[in-house]
């Protein structure tokens, strides 16, 4: 096993049992070994986070482990961000997801679960936190250009601004490029139908098979 | 991941003065009333000792003092042995340990139907119970029809040794009997010694209701006693058939009858391990039956685990039964109201009847399964919460760390290192949402339970017994 496949196979490993410390003190290592930082983040942190996204899918992890690993990966990437930019390369994702609770909602927990499922697959996501304005998710999309815009509600009143802000879009010509995703406890496929919502995600798994079905069949 | 030797008695609805009033109305039964014991050497023994004897009607009556001598005389802590010593049950004061079914003589199969059980079922089942983890110890599971009857309970023990490492509650037909099946017990655990300190085998006697010893039960008793081998001495009164109508009247009945078995056990030999064991039930009136089933039984266990640790005794009983034919609600709602209550009532051993149905007539896969899960329900509870500096600071620690600014605990060291202890985690309960429970083929508990004892049958075999005793005990089981 040559040097750099085996620091690879750490940093995924790291990555995997959630332990954010070693994936930063690895990544300044193979950082240090000049490794090429893209081949850093998609063969080893990257590969360990699909790895836990995977089993979490078929039930053989917990939540916990698929958070921990998304927050290793996350503070390893911010390592690693810098050192991109300055060599103006960017990474390669399956697609960009921005990502909030509508206006009122203040439930974050269901969002936070899905946006880590979708950087397990492998996107680049955009979390714009609860209770966004409809106006943010607006102009966010308008600024930021994503291939998918999802939108969560916990509750059967605020479900509605899903539908605002879907037909907002449509009127101000952005679904073209834009897909739109729904989701949460009362939403259902029959109300992602009725407002004209490209896919909606059962749980977070679902929504992120969703949303690699959606990038693809662009 | 299993949690071994928990505490129950939460439940505690007497006092200890309606406790020592409930005794003194048991010693009045015992020395006014007496049991009939229909087997002359024992009740010399009694006789012996200060019990009067009535030589024709075989009736025995006890003296105070003697039932006290026994109270003093029998070991309040009792280590039940197992293969695997991992599954060694130390009966302290309100540990608690649940254990397999019992005596089916039918079989619920996966396709639904009952048909008779045999040595295979015994042997399946017997490995899956085993597979269980909230199954402590293995009663005979079912008895094989396809069997001789001479020799029975010696080849359904062979079997049973051979399916688990799990401590084997068993029966003994007879003297010859207990002394064969202790030879068995000896082959494996290598020396009489190591039986007498942690038996693996221990034997359970049903005696029969109102105050009657057959000649049969009491000369195993007796036997068991002369080996010092741990004893199982079981009532089963039927409130309004076979004992007073009333939960009190019902209970003192037994408790005579109990402590009259215990009295002529310690007579025999001081210190023989005996363990009060009992199955009460109500005879329902409307169906000409009894009803193993009925919420009676709840009190019937809260009165007897709280008179069995007055006296200090091991305590016994048979829950988690259920008059339903088939696995389904009512079977869940029984068992687990019945399971629970038993726990709670602090019994060290709940023979649980795991997988029983139609009382303990039929055996089912898919309900050995969804009785674990039970169980696990049950133990979650029993494991409570602690409230203590440590666990006060680390909240408080955990939730300042989030707080009002943060969004969730799920990256938290203090969830991933807590989760496991904190959470119990189903094995076939469903959690699913709606959707995805549908697209997963919109199974029910049964399904579930079914795939979950398939899956183990496939996997689970419990390490084999070395050739030699493997051979030793097929030796003595097919003895005449």
């Amino acid at each position: 096993m040559s040097q750099s496949t085996a620091i690879l196979e750490q940093l995924s490993q790291a990555v995997k049992s959630g332990d954010v410390e070693a994936s930063k003190d690895l990544t300044k290592k193979a950082l240090d070994q000049n490794l090429d930082p893209l081949v850093l983040i998609e063969q080893g942190l990257a590969k360990g986070l699909r790895t836990v996204g995977e089993a979490f899918g078929r039930g053989e992890l917990f939540l916990t482990d698929l958070m921990f690993a998304a927050e290793a990966m996350k503070a390893a990437v911010s390592l690693v961000e810098p050192i991109l930019e300055s060599k103006h390369k960017q990474r390669e994702f399956r697609g960009v997801y921005v990502i909030g609770t509508v206006e009122g909602d203040i439930h974050d927990i269901g969002k936070s679960i899905v946006a880590a499922t979708l950087e397990a697959n492998g996107f680049k996501v955009i979390d714009l936190g609860a209770d966004v304005p409809n106006s943010v998710f607006l102009t966010r999309s308008e600024e930021l250009k994503p291939d998918i815009l999802g939108m969560s509600a916990l509750l059967s009143t605020t479900m509605l601004q899903q539908k605002i802000v879907a037909e907002a879009l449509a009127t101000r010509g952005l679904r073209k490029k834009l897909k739109v995703m729904v989701g949460g406890a009362p939403v259902s496929a029959d109300w992602a139908a009725e407002i004209g919502a490209d896919a909606y995600g059962v749980d977070a798994n679902d929504a992120a098979k969703k949303a690699l079905q959606l990038v693809v069949s662009r | 991941m299993p949690f071994l030797g928990l505490k129950g008695g939460q439940l505690e609805l007497f006092t200890k003065d309606q406790m020592y009033d409930f005794h003194l109305a048991t010693v009045k039964v015992l020395e006014e009333i007496g049991i009939a014991i229909h087997d002359r050497d024992a009740a010399n023994i009694l006789a012996k000792a200060g019990a009067s004897v009535d030589e024709k009607t075989h009736v025995v009556k006890f003296p105070q003092y003697l039932v006290d001598d026994a109270l003093r005389k029998f070991p309040k802590y009792v280590t039940l042995g197992a293969r695997n010593p991992k599954w060694d049950l130390n009966l302290w004061n309100k540990t608690v340990y649940a254990g397999g079914g019992s005596n089916a003589v039918n079989i619920l199969d996966f396709e639904g139907k009952r048909r008779r059980a045999m040595l295979k079922d015994l042997e399946d089942l017997t490995r899956l119970q085993d597979a269980l983890e909230n199954v402590h110890f293995i009663p005979p599971i079912v008895v094989p029809q396809d069997l001789p009857r001479v020799g029975l309970y010696k080849r359904c023990l062979e079997a049973e040794l051979k399916n688990t490492e799990k401590h084997v509650m068993h029966q003994a037909e007879n003297p010859q009997d207990v002394r064969d099946q202790l030879e068995m017990a000896v082959a494996i655990q290598g020396d009489r010694e190591e039986v007498r300190r942690r038996s693996l085998v221990s034997y359970i006697l049903c005696f029969v209701s109102p105050l009657k010893f057959s000649a049969t039960n009491t000369q195993v008793l007796v036997e068991c006693a002369k080996q010092g081998l741990p004893a199982f001495v079981e009532l089963d009164p039927q409130a309004g058939a076979t004992a007073p109508v009333t939960i009190v009247g019902a209970m003192v009945q037994q408790n005579a009858e109990v402590l009259g078995a215990v009295t002529l056990a310690e007579t025999v030999n001081p210190g023989t391990p005996v363990i009060y064991t009992h199955a009460p039930t109500i005879m329902d009136m409307k169906a000409g039956e009894v009803s193993e089933g009925c919420p009676e039984r709840g009190l019937f266990h809260t009165i007897t685990a709280q008179i069995a640790r007055y006296y200090g005794i091991p305590a016994c009983c048979v829950a988690g039964l259920t008059d339903s034919k088939i696995v389904d609600v009512q079977a869940g709602y029984e068992k687990a109201f019945q399971f629970a209550i038993a726990a709670l009532a602090g019994y060290n051993l709940i023979y649980s009847n795991t997988g029983m149905l139609e009382g303990c007539l039929t055996a089912s896969y898919e309900q050995s399964v969804i009785d674990d899960e039970i169980y696990g329900m049950v133990f979650r509870f029993m494991r409570g919460a602690e409230i203590s500096d440590r666990t006060l600071t680390e909240a408080v620690e955990v939730i300042r760390k989030v707080g009002p600014l943060g969004s969730h605990y799920l990256t938290q060291e203090h969830t991933r290192k807590n989760l496991l202890t904190e959470h119990w985690i189903p094995k076939v309960s469903d959690r699913l949402r709606w959707e995805i429970w549908e697209k997963a083929g919109s199974k029910g508990t049964k399904e579930l339970a079914q795939e979950r004892a398939k899956k183990l049958l496939a996997e689970h075999k419990p390490p084999p017994l070395p050739d030699e005793v493997l051979k030793t005990i097929a030796r003595i089981a097919s003895r005449p």
